[in-house]
């Protein structure tokens, strides 16, 4: 067969049309755009958080951070309480949530038989999709009055000794709020830890039962410390849909302001004191101080996902072309540098 | 079939240097994925501290042979074994027998190093602390190391990460981490295939030393390190059946010699001799 330009000295002058010529310019371009739009959005929301707050802020200052009234009769604002109970909620339901999702992460990668880890892992990331309006209606419906009926009485009479289990009992309250928010974070866990799981190379598994490690040894010794940084960051993740949550942890844990030790009282969040008054709101200083819990609400999430990041990644100090230089010999030696 | 049961008979005749004790004994040894029969029928004495390789073309089951010398096949849930396979009289799939108990007297290095993502020290130390050898724990870590070649490269670095180190050191720290156990026999799974030729020819070596102390299986597709190190060979091969699927087969299990210098089987030959692969 002839071969066309066989024979022809080749000038290597441009000869493809502008139109497949503009992809990668207009790639860049888009791709920038996009994310630049991302900071972009970040930086607004930080900012008009800011304006917003500004009346409250020039009001109280940081005091507001150390105060528990909110009187909006008065017109005296303060958060204390409402970060505590943001603080205690969200740290509660991932101290339940976190073992449970890697339980379940490892059931579904390491334990179950292959068709039931297909059904069960779309099971648990479609518990991930309910709206929180519904999970929060159950929460009022079934699991209230179970908490109230059932739970509390056996926590009471078990663990009453201890103040975090007196008082009388209800269906809405800190406890309840508690776990609507496990329901929820759950899922987020199980699934990226999931996904961990599957990423961890079969030779690393091979490599501990073949020196006679029982399953259970094999998770503990290779696995989960192969995962942890990926766990970590999933719990981090969960930690901000707990920390945010509004609607469903307004819906049960009964809006309360102050600080109470029981798990049995009533309580109120940051989120959840955002959802339920800002229409509602009589005054330009209530309304900038709702906008300043949403700010502080802001930090806390920020605070947690660096916080995250910073255990999955410490910042590499090292100068940049030392550290290319390194890179580049771990390379060439077979050995990614992550 | 009949071939080969009379070959290991023979085989069994004359053993290869003197009284040497067989430490595997598999009898009609076939290992099936699901309906899909993997191995069929596999007779084969292995013994003590020697070397056997085992030889053949890709997919003829010397892998899935050698792992279901230290049950590795029971990790595959659909895998299933008929006929005996003996290890030193006790049938290793028989009641009682505890998955986890064989391989902690039966070590295994595979084909990719597979160091844990630990430190050089915790990965010899992590069998010996899961196993509850935790006593000298250093110096078993330094006995490992040494015996596996390893020590003079790592001693000043052993709370390094192992990731750090090149392919043919990992692939030594594995064989450290599986002797610092104490195991009777090391089964290796093509352990030079991901290696450079330098690091290849010093796990050879090390083969050479460990088996004063070790039985050694190692299953490799290149046939001239087979030559080199072992002192018994197995030939696997393919068999079509009748229904079109693929199995293999021992077609000829002998001295290396006799093994690379005059097979008794033509198809041992024609592979040997490299007309066939």
């Amino acid at each position: 067969m002839e071969i066309s330009h066989a024979n022809k000295r080749p000038d290597f002058k441009r000869t493809r049309s502008l139109i497949d010529r503009i992809g990668d310019p207009v790639l860049k371009a888009i791709t920038f755009i996009a994310a630049a739009l991302a900071v972009t959005v970040l930086v607004l929301i930080a900012y008009e958080l800011i304006k917003g707050s500004r009346l409250a802020f020039r009001h109280f200052g940081l005091g507001f951070l150390t105060s528990q009234v909110w009187d909006d009769i008065h017109g005296q604002f303060g958060a204390l309480s409402l970060i505590f109970g943001t603080v205690v909620t969200a740290v509660l339901a991932i101290l339940i949530a976190a073992p449970l999702a890697i339980a379940i992460a490892l059931f579904l990668t390491e334990l179950a038989p292959k068709p039931v880890r297909a059904l069960l892992g779309a099971l648990v990331e479609m518990l991930a999709s309910i709206p929180s309006v519904v999970l929060g209606l159950w929460g009022i419906l079934v699991l209230g009055p179970f908490v109230k009926n059932q739970l509390e009485p056996l926590l009471g009479s078990a663990l009453g000794f201890l103040p975090f289990f007196r008082g009388a009992h209800s269906t809405s309250g800190i406890l309840t709020a508690v776990l609507i928010l496990t329901i929820m974070v759950v899922p987020i866990i199980a699934s990226v830890t999931r996904e961990l799981f599957t990423t961890v190379p079969p030779e690393l598994r091979e490599g501990a039962l073949a020196l006679g490690a029982t399953r259970w040894e094999m998770v503990r010794g290779v696995l989960l410390p192969a995962a942890r940084p990926g766990i970590l960051a999933a719990v981090a993740l969960g930690f901000g849909r707990a920390v945010g949550e509004a609607i469903a942890v307004a819906m049960v844990i009964g809006g309360q302001i102050g600080i109470h030790w029981s798990l049995f009282a009533f309580g109120d969040t940051l989120a959840a004191q955002n959802a339920l008054q800002y229409n509602g709101a009589d005054t330009n200083l209530q309304i900038s101080s709702l906008v300043y819990l949403a700010a502080i609400l802001l930090v806390i999430s920020l605070a947690v996902n660096i916080g995250a990041q910073l255990l999955i990644r410490p910042i590499d100090l090292r100068p940049r072309r030392q550290r290319i230089a390194l890179d580049r010999a771990l390379e060439a030696e077979g050995v990614s540098a992550d | 079939m009949e071939v080969i049961k009379t070959k290991i008979d023979l085989g069994r005749e004359r053993l290869p240097t003197g009284e040497q004790e067989a430490v595997f004994e598999a009898r009609d040894v076939s290992v099936y994925y699901g309906d899909q029969r993997a191995i069929d029928k596999v007779n084969i004495d292995i013994y003590r501290r020697l070397i056997t390789a085992i030889i053949g073309p890709s997919g003829c089951g010397k892998s899935t042979f050698i792992r279901t010398l230290n049950r590795m096949t029971d990790l595959v849930p659909s895998a299933r074994l008929t006929g005996e396979l003996r290890y030193r009289g006790i049938d290793l799939y028989g009641p009682g027998v505890d998955a986890v108990e064989v391989r902690r007297r039966i070590g295994m290095v595979f084909q990719k190093p597979n160091p844990f993502p630990k430190s050089i020290y915790d990965n010899v130390a992590y069998g010996l602390r899961i196993l509850g050898m935790k006593k000298d724990l250093d110096e078993r870590v330094e006995k490992a190391l040494h015996s596996a070649a390893l020590w003079d490269e790592v001693k000043d670095r052993l709370k390094d990460s192992a990731l750090g180190l090149s392919g043919g050191q990992q692939q030594r720290l594995c064989i450290a981490r599986a002797i610092a156990v104490e195991p009777e026999v090391i089964l290796l799974d093509e352990p030079a295939s991901a290696l450079d030729p330098i690091a290849t020819s010093a796990i050879e070596d090390l083969m050479h030393d460990l088996k004063r102390d070790y039985t050694i299986v190692i299953v490799t597709h290149n046939m001239q390190q087979a030559a080199r190190v072992a002192d018994m060979t197995a030939f696997f091969g393919l068999n079509v059946t009748p229904e079109g699927s693929r199995e293999g087969i021992l077609v000829e299990y002998d001295k290396t010699e006799k093994i690379f210098t005059n097979p008794s089987d033509k198809r041992t030959e024609g592979y040997v001799t490299g007309r066939f692969g």
